[in-house]
This record gives structure tokens, sequence and C-alpha cells, in this order.
């Protein structure tokens, strides 16, 4: 006996032809949809502008890196930053990069170079996948800059070298001078021992000033020189390399500043000589000469040790803490503000329901009809297949109207949909939608003969279209060919002009494209309705 | 006064066989005409020509005298109403709406929609009209079918095996009905029931294989079959025993069958069958008491029509 229910359900399934083909179909179009919808596995290679207003070879280091991402896919653009957000706010690009013009100046002043990342957030995936993308740009450009900044470090380290060895020099010959002045000092003393002149008192006492002034600048060089030996031990270098690179500059730094060190003594040594000297007989006016004359000399030295140091602290300045911490930063701003994953998603879910439902009810109530004969019965009486037609139109559209404003009433009340936009928008635009899927409902209801091919049909057209529709896949991410495929379903447009009311915040002169092809939508599958009416009615 | 329908010469192909082949056929108004022929001869397609359902390959349909061209036009779909095989009515609804509704269809003004339901729910004793049709039993469906049909007052009233499955009061009440609808409208009604063709049709059209086989009215039909072919002799007997035995006399025969307490003997008008009767009566001399009953029975139309089909 079980074989032969198995007979004959077996030919009952099978005796329905219609069924059959729409059975075979479906699951090559479902594969075929599924495959070229996600057509690389992951969502990269987004159209992006990137917009370069610093010219240099810092900003030529971001743009290449930019290029070289999986993420972005910069294109050719030559207009202005406000040109750009147009094309970004039309979802045209999915990001637009801007290169300030004094980048690179920063960077080489040791500041934080900043770049601009506008990026649409109309789509949650775009949006999320360029979000996290941006770290890839940083690196990549940050390492050539590390380079060429390493290399201009490596010049600083020569040229220092020399102007250390310029200051040691200098102490040599200070120290030659302060020898020299010693022992004209020590014969002053010996040739004018006793010698007592108020002029000459003055004198000694004026050089004595000059000297402590000498000495507090000295002590002020070497204040300096230790608060840089201690900002330098504070940097935290990138590797090895540098650290040593930093331990030999704070070696250097510190010889000069035991020199200075030294030097403070002599002059101490010097205030000391000439307290002792005994100015009773000496010829004030040639000796205060010849000792002002030593003291120019010294204080010379000193300025030009004074120049070096300041030059070296200079260069030791771009190494600054914050710089190192973070030399690029990218600002980025959500175009079309944040949003969570529902609110990408809340279009695509409106546009199913009322897709769906509206398809559904009126393509199973006149496939019911038919089955029952009552449509052929209704076309013996005087009825105009006109009234038909929008006696079941009028009737969908109310209840699909009421279905479509519980849906919205529970996503915004549940789900805190977000609606930048007006809500009436979204209602006209998902009732345009409603009247669309009726059309093509009771289209497919004049095709289709039997409920069974209409269940396995309406399936088979609802589910590609919500995939293909721009709903879930964005089309940056979907195969060529499968972006014109979803111009067959009215869910791309309702999907678009929704997200960008909802999103963006669009009025309906903007979404005016996607109106018209709802219109079309309802209009065509409704002329064909009513053709093929006469032929359906038995 | 014109004819309700006039069919000239018309031919309808389907796919390359021939549903229809050179038809024609004139339906007098008033008259209760009946479209036989057994599963597809060509009826329901000659049926769909004359409302206007499809079109002939070739040849013209007239409907009260308005030349069918791509359709009825309003006012034949005013006039002209079918009542289909299948039960064709919004289960869901109750028999009230569905009147309602297709009386609306009519343009007909409410007070005279109530008037009309409630005159049919009268003369077809449709009971609680406010029962959902998907919980009447097959005889009310019917009923309410054919109420359907007559609520828009029509000239011509098709019913399409209408009556196919009803119980015998249902059957009965519409019979009626047609009867004595035909003062004030013509019926075309198409089935394979010869017995209900006999019982209310004024002129049969029988169609066999797309082509017309026999047609006229009901007397000349029977009348003239009945004289140049047969009949039957029906023998009663007391009991089957009594049967069995005079049956047994005979053998293996075509002309004699039977049938529990019953004889029946086919005779053919010609010199075959009088020596056959002669043969029989001669047989059952001696066993006259068992005999209760003896009858002759003209053909009826079915069995001229088996008649006709088997000759073709």
């Amino acid at each position: 006996m079980f074989y032969t229910v198995l007979i004959k359900e077996a030919r009952q399934l099978f005796s329905d032809k219609g069924f059959l083909l729409i059975a075979l179909i479906q699951p090559l179009i479902f594969i075929v949809m599924f495959g070229s919808s996600f057509k690389g596995g992951d969502i990269n290679h987004l159209d992006t502008i990137v917009i370069d207003n610093d010219h240099t070879n810092y900003s030529q280091y971001v743009i290449d890196a930019t290029y070289e991402s999986e993420f972005f896919d910069p294109i050719n653009f030559s207009g202005t930053l406000d040109d750009a957000l147009i094309h970004l706010e039309r979802s045209e690009v999915r990001a637009v990069i801007l290169i300030p013009e004094n980048f690179s100046d920063n960077i080489d002043n040791a500041i934080t170079g900043e770049i601009e990342i506008y990026i649409d957030s109309s789509n949650f995936l775009t949006y999320s996948s360029l979000s996290g993308a941006q770290i890839e740009i940083i690196k990549e450009s940050l390492q050539r800059i590390a380079n060429d900044l390493l290399g201009g470090l490596e010049e600083e380290k020569e040229t220092s070298k020399k102007k250390i060895e310029d200051i040691k020099d200098i102490f040599d010959e200070i120290e030659t001078e302060a020898d020299k002045l010693d022992a004209e000092l020590n014969d002053i003393k010996e040739e004018f021992s006793g010698i007592d002149s108020t002029a000459i008192k003055n004198s000694i006492n004026s050089l004595k000033d000059a000297l402590q002034e000498e000495k507090t600048s000295l002590n002020q060089t070497q204040n300096a020189l230790d608060g840089i030996i201690f900002t330098l031990a504070d940097i935290k270098a990138f590797n090895q390399t540098e650290e040593d690179r930093k331990l030999i500059v704070i070696g250097q730094i510190t010889a000069i500043r035991n020199g200075i060190n030294n030097s403070i003594k002599d002059v101490d040594d010097t205030i000391r000589d000439l307290d002792e000297i005994d100015v009773g007989t000496v010829d004030a006016g040639n000796i205060s000469d010849r000792i002002d004359e030593k003291l120019d000399s010294i204080k010379n030295k000193f300025e030009s040790v004074k120049e070096i140091g300041e030059s070296i602290s200079l260069n030791l300045n771009k190494l600054q803490k914050d710089f190192l911490s973070e030399p690029i930063r990218i600002k980025e701003t959500a175009y079309h503000g944040e949003i969570k994953y529902f609110d990408y998603l809340g279009a695509g879910v409106l546009s199913l329901i009322v897709f769906f439902v509206s398809l559904m009810a009126p393509a199973l109530n006149v496939i019911y009809e038919k089955e029952q004969n009552t449509l052929y019965r209704l076309s013996t009486t005087p009825v105009s297949s006109i009234i038909v037609f929008f006696g079941k139109f009028s009737v969908f559209i109310l209840f699909s109207f009421f279905e479509m404003l519980y849906t919205l009433f529970v996503a915004i009340l549940i789900y805190d949909l977000r609606i930048t936009g007006s809500i009436y928008n979204v209602i006209l635009i998902l009732t345009l939608l409603a009247c669309a899927s009726i059309s093509i409902g009771l289209f497919i209801s004049s095709k289709v003969k039997t409920m069974q091919q209409a269940l396995v049909l309406v399936p088979l057209i609802v589910i590609p279209s919500f995939m293909i529709s721009h709903a879930f896949f964005p089309p940056d991410i979907m195969a060529e060919f499968m972006n014109y495929v979803a111009y067959a379903t009215p869910m791309t447009f309702s999907n678009h002009a929704l997200n960008a009311i909802m999103i963006k915040g669009f009025s309906l002169s903007e979404v005016l494209p996607d109106i018209y092809a709802l219109l079309a939508f309802t209009i065509v599958p409704l002329i064909l309705f009513i053709i093929n009416y006469k032929r359906m009615r038995y | 006064m014109g004819d309700a329908v006039k069919v000239v010469n018309i031919s309808k192909k389907y796919k390359g066989v021939v549903a229809l082949d050179h038809v024609s056929l004139t339906i007098k108004k008033n008259s209760i005409f009946g479209l036989l022929g057994s599963n597809g001869a060509g009826k329901s397609t000659l049926l769909h020509i004359i409302i206007g359902l499809l079109n002939p390959n070739e040849g013209d349909v007239y409907v009260l005298d308005e030349k069918i061209n791509k359709g009825f036009s309003k006012n034949l779909k005013n006039k002209v109403a079918i009542v289909p095989q299948k039960l064709s009515l919004y289960e869901e609804l109750t028999i009230f709406e569905n009147l309602y509704f297709f009386a609306k269809s009519y343009g007909l003004p409410r007070k005279e929609v109530l008037e009309k339901i409630e005159g049919l729910k009268n003369i077809l004793r449709l009971g609680d009209l406010h029962r959902k049709v998907k919980n009447l039993s097959g005889g009310y469906q019917r009923r309410t079918s054919l109420a359907v049909g007559l609520i828009g007052s029509p000239e011509i009233l098709i019913l399409d095996e209408a009556t196919v499955g009803i119980d015998l009061e249902t059957k009965k009440i519409i019979n009626e009905l047609l009867l004595s609808l035909k003062e004030h409208m013509t019926v075309i009604t198409t089935t394979h029931s010869l017995e209900e063709a006999e019982a209310i049709c004024d002129y049969v059209y029988f169609l066999h294989k797309g082509k017309k086989v026999l047609e006229g009215t009901l007397q000349d039909i029977i009348k003239k079959y009945s004289a140049e072919n047969s009949g039957d002799i029906h023998i009663v007997f007391k009991d089957e025993e009594a049967a069995k035995k005079i049956f047994d006399l005979f053998g293996e025969t075509k002309i004699l069958r039977m049938e529990g307490n019953k004889l029946y003997l086919v005779f053919f008008s010609g010199q075959y069958s009088a020596n056959v009767l002669t043969n029989f009566l001669n047989k059952i001399k001696g066993y006259e008491k068992d005999i209760v009953d003896i009858s002759i029975h003209k053909p009826n139309l079915e069995e001229i029509m088996l008649q006709l089909i088997k000759s073709d």
C-alpha cells in the first residue's frame, strides 16, 4: 500500500508541469543570485575620492597607501571637497579622503599630521569596513614617512657631531685664552704689586662683574643642556637602533655640559685671582684694556657655544614625545551620522515585508478565484475587467497600507528605527511599493494556473529580490551584471529611496527617479494584467 | 421575432485538433435547447464560442441577432447568463452575499435586488440565506448557483452541465423551474444526462467528435428511431429461478439478457427479429404460469445515441 501511496503522490506532484518547471529553475536562480550578490567574499574595493591639498612626498605616501589598500578604490577626481561630498551624499562613492595643505609641514615640525576621511554611513557594512580600514592607510604611509624622517635624523646626527666637535675646539681655545689670561694676571700681579689706584680698582671690579655675568650665562646654558638630557631620556624610541642613537646624543650633550661646567670653574678661579690683585702700582688704563680684550674674546666664544647648543636643542625638539606617539591621525566623519545595524537593514526589512505581503495576497486571491471559477463567472457579467482590477487593487492597497503602518510602528517603537527624513515620505514610498507589488502579484496570478505554482513562484521572486535589491548586500560588492538585474525588482528602488529618506534625510524631490520607477512597476504589470484578464478567465 | 442563437458553419481547432467541424444550429427563443454529447464531443467549445469567450476559426455566431465578434458586448452580458459546471461561487460568503454581489454586477438597484433575492429564495427553496456557501450541501450549492444565474433576469440562460451530481429533490425543483421559465427566457443546457434532456428539452442537438450527429425535437427523434429500429420485450417472472429456467433454454446470446427475475429480449425490425420472436414465444409455452408481466419498451434517447455513436 505504501508503494501505491508513493506512486500516487509522485504522479500528483509531477503532473503539474508549471510547478516542475519553476521548481527546476528555482535552485538555479537562488544559487546564481547568492553567488553573484557576494562576488568577493569581503566588502572591499569601495570607490573613494582622494583630495591632495598638500602635494608633497608625505601626501603622496598617503595616496599610495590608499591605492594599495584592498578596501579603498580611488577614482579619478579633480574637484573640491564640496564637489566630492556631493558624490558621497549620493552614495556614488563610499569615502572621501582629504589631505590638508599643512600635512607635511606639521610632520616636519613634530606636530601630528591630520588626514580627514568622510565615510558614507548610509550603508552599515561599507561604513564598518572602511572605518576599520583607516589604520591600514596610517600604517602604510607612516612607514614611508618614518623612513624619510629617519634619513633626516641621520643627517642631523652628522651635523650635530660636527657641531659638538666645534664646541670642543672652542672650549680648547677658551681654555688657552683662560690660561693666557691667568698668566697675564700673574704678571700684572708681580709687575704692579703694591700699587693702589682707584681707577684700576674700579676696572677690576667691572671685570669681576663681567665675569660674574658670564658665569650666570654659563650656568643657564648648563641648565638648558640638563633639561635637554632629561627630555631625551624620557623619549621612547621606535626600536633598539633608535635607542642607541638616542644614548649617543645624550652622551654628546653631557660632554658639552661638563665642558661648560669646567668653564664656570675657570671663571670662578679668574674672579678669585682678580680679588688677590694689588692695584696700588698698576698702569690702570693699559691693564684694563688688555683684560677687556681677553674677556671679550672669552665672551664671544661662549656666544658661539650657546648658538651651537640652541641649534642642537632645536633639532632635538623634533623628537617630541606627543609627536612620536601619534605622528599621523585620521579624523573620521561618518557622513550621515552614526547608524545602527538595524537602521541600515530597516529600509530592506520594511520593503521585504510590504513586497511579500502585497505580492502574495493578490496573487493567491486571484488564483483561488481562478480555481474556484468565480472569475470566469464574473467575466460573463457586465462588470468590466477594469472595475474588477481596481476593486481588487483598492482592497489590497488598504490591506497593505495597514500592514505597513503596523510594521513601521513596531520597528520604531521596539527597535528605535532611525528616520532622519519625513515619516510621511517613508509611508508614501512604502505605499508606492505596495502598489507595484500588488500589480505584479495580479500579473503573476494571470499567468500562473495553480496555487501550487504560485506558492513556488512567489518565494522565487521575493527572496532573490531581497538579495539583489541592495537591502543587504551593497551594490559595491555585487557582480556588475547583478547590479543591472537588480533594476528588475521594485525593491531596489524602494530600498534606495527609503535609505535616502531614513538615513540621509532626503526629501521626495531627491528620490524622484525611484518614485518614477515604482510607478512604472505599478502601471506596466497593471496593463499586462488587464490584457491577460480575458485569456485567464478559464 | 428573431432566434435566440444562430450558429453558422463554425469550426474551431486547438493545436491542430478539430474541436468543432462546420457546425450550424439555430436556437429558437423561449425554448429549452439541449446540447448533448459525450466528453470531448465539443459541447463546451461550442458553448464558449456562443458566449463569446472563444473565437471560432471560421463561421459566424449571432446571439439575440447581434453578431459576436471578440466577446460579448455589455448589452449581451446583461441578457445572457451562464451557470457553469463548477460551482463558481464565493464559498466564504453567504448565499445572500453571493446573490447580492452578482445582482449588483448587473447594475440593479438595491430594492429590486432584495425583491429578486426573496423571489429566488422561495422558488428554489434556498432556506436560510445567511449560511456560508462552503457550509451548504451539494444540492443547496447548486440551487444557489442557479439562483445567481437567474438574478439578472437574463433572456438566455446557459446551463453548462449545471445539474451534474445533484440529489433528486434538487433536480426536480430545478427542472420544474426551468420548464416554468421557458415562457420568459431561452434555456440552453449541455448535459451528459439524456434522461434529463428527455425531461425538459424541446429540442436537442447531439455532437460527436465536433460534428453534428443528430438534431430535432425529442418527439420527432424518438418517433423516427423507434420506427426504424427496435425495442425490448420485458418479461417479468414470478421469481429468479423461473426466469433462469427460460434463460438457460437459449444459452449464450446477445439478444437475451437476464437481470434478477426479468428477461430482456431485444428485437429489431426485419425477418431475423420475427424469427427470434417466434422462437422465443414457442419456447415459453408451458411456462405461462411463471410469467407475471410482459411489456414492450421503445428505445429512449440514450439508447438511440449509443447506437448512433456505435455506428459512427
